[in-house]
């Protein structure tokens, strides 16, 4: 019989960490890593020899490249592994070191997540079959063209739209580790370069590098390492699926709705229970699809109360408070730990500036390209 | 078309059918930036539900391009190639006549 992760011994965060999202530059991968894996080490209150398993999320970097970095950490011979999953890579390597410790084998585990801008295209293999617009819809036009549809079916103008990029880029501006880190204007956003249908730049992800850490512990680590409990999250639970066929039009919208539904079913909360949700908004369409997809709203409701504040930070449920992917970046790689970083700064009350008072549950949410999607719900 | 195996149940023991050609426009985008340098933005794509079902992008025929609206009938038409390697035609949607509507 299958079982769920809260079926098995229970699973906290103990330690995050970051190296900021920033645009390209010299620093090397190892440099990025490093400082994530240190922070959160440091956050934890615990030695690297106490980490007995390592999860290396990376989609841009090439072959094998965890261990170049870890061993500047000291090379104790533990087991380590590298996880690609398209966006979705850091979400998959935090479900599997979750995994890891709540079936005993492990009691601490790193989840670590970093990558480069690549110096070169790195192109898919080809599956070998026509399409008759394979090379004309890139991700952003994908999504222009969901948005144009979402537009259309509900009655929305695309200024409407764009005002998730305000909030996101004013959340971003509290967030020293995030790659946009400046107050928004409408205005500014709608006059940005102009991208594809009615996207703007500022309306879309930013291409960056970065590294995000999280330590994660089960009781008996918590109790063996004197971890203070008072500051370790339960990961309430851990979902994930591939898309199905029947849905050609927006796959990864309805993928979203049965995984969210899943995570929060077996966390045993409500989407109106939610307090904080990270997902995956590297186009601001995202945002409206993800957040009526967890349920805290009804399909095509996003927008009106978008504007009565009640996705704010300090609103009914702080959607991307961390700046989501629009502000804080993607590298691709660190994103879903990063995500889980945040959730947990939230939940421990320890977001200073962006903090949303009372936060009990945080959902976080990825999708990666294919379409597969991941996602966990952390509880206070 | 491919002999791979069928999404739905994993079967190759396919058969090959046309589709029809004609369907109804769901979305549209005119790509303001594009890298492919054998793709040179602007020029719009659509998503098309053919009246077989199918869900189809394709580029969009520029002719057709300031005219279009949700729901829209469109139809298939060929198009000189432009790209190296592609053969002589490539297959776009566009605006469908009156007749043709």
């Amino acid at each position: 019989m299958s079982r769920l992760i809260s079926d098995l011994r229970p699973v906290y965060v103990v330690g995050i960490g970051f190296h900021p999202y920033q645009y390209a530059s010299e620093t090397t991968y190892v440099t990025l890593g490093l400082q994530a894996i240190r922070e959160a080490l440091a956050d934890a209150g615990v030695p690297w020899s106490a980490v007995e398993s390592s999860y290396v999320a990376t989609a841009l970097l090439g072959m094998a490249v965890g261990r170049p970095m870890l061993r500047h950490l000291g090379a104790l011979g533990a087991p380590l592994v590298h996880i690609e999953n398209a966006s979705a890579s850091g979400s998959t390597a935090f479900r599997h070191a979750c995994i890891e410790v709540a079936a005993g084998i492990s009691d601490v585990a790193l989840a670590v997540g970093v990558d480069k801008v690549p110096t070169a295209r790195i192109p898919r293999s080809s599956t070998g079959l026509p399409n008759l617009a394979e090379d004309a819809i890139v991700p952003f036009t994908h999504f222009a063209l969901l948005t144009n549809e979402y537009a259309g079916k509900y009655g929305v103008t695309p200024e409407d739209i764009a005002l998730v990029a305000v909030k996101n880029h004013g959340n971003g501006a509290k967030n020293p580790n995030a790659q946009r880190q400046k107050v928004r204007t409408l205005e500014e956003i709608l006059g940005g370069k102009a991208i594809s249908g009615t996207l703007t730049a500022l309306q879309c992800t930013p291409v960056g590098e970065g590294a995000a850490a999280v330590i994660i512990a089960s009781e008996e680590g918590i109790k063996r390492l004197g971890i203070d409990p008072g500051r370790a999250i339960r990961v309430a639970s851990s979902a994930a699926g591939s898309e199905e066929v029947g849905n050609s039009l927006n796959p990864d919208t309805a993928l979203s709705a049965k995984i969210m539904s899943q995570a929060m079913a077996e966390a045993q909360v409500s989407p109106k229970e939610l307090d904080i949700i990270e997902l995956h908004d590297a186009f601001t369409v995202e945002e409206l699809l993800y957040a009526e997809a967890t349920g805290v709203c009804e399909p095509g409701q996003f927008i009106p109360l978008l504007k009565e504040g009640v996705f704010d930070i300090g609103g009914q449920c702080a959607i991307s408070p961390s700046g989501g992917l629009i502000a804080m970046g993607h590298p691709i790689g660190p994103t879903g730990v990063g995500q889980v970083g945040e959730i947990v700064r939230q939940l421990r009350g320890e977001a200073g500036v962006r903090q949303h008072a009372g936060a009990r549950t945080g959902l976080a949410h990825m999708v990666g390209v294919g379409a597969v999607c991941y996602v966990h719900v952390l509880q206070k | 078309m491919q002999h791979y195996g069928c999404e739905n149940c994993g079967s190759q023991d396919l058969v090959e059918a046309s589709l029809s050609g004609r369907g109804r426009l769901v979305a549209f985008a005119r790509v303001h930036m594009h890298m492919a340098p054998d793709r040179p933005a602007p020029f719009t794509v659509g998503s098309v539900v053919t009246d077989d079902g199918a869900v189809v992008r394709a580029l969009i025929d520029p002719g057709s391009e300031d005219a279009l609206r949700p729901d829209a009938v469109m139809t298939t038409r060929l198009v000189t190639e432009t790209r190296d390697g592609r053969g002589a035609h490539d297959l776009r949607f566009g605006l469908a006549s009156k007749t043709e509507a």
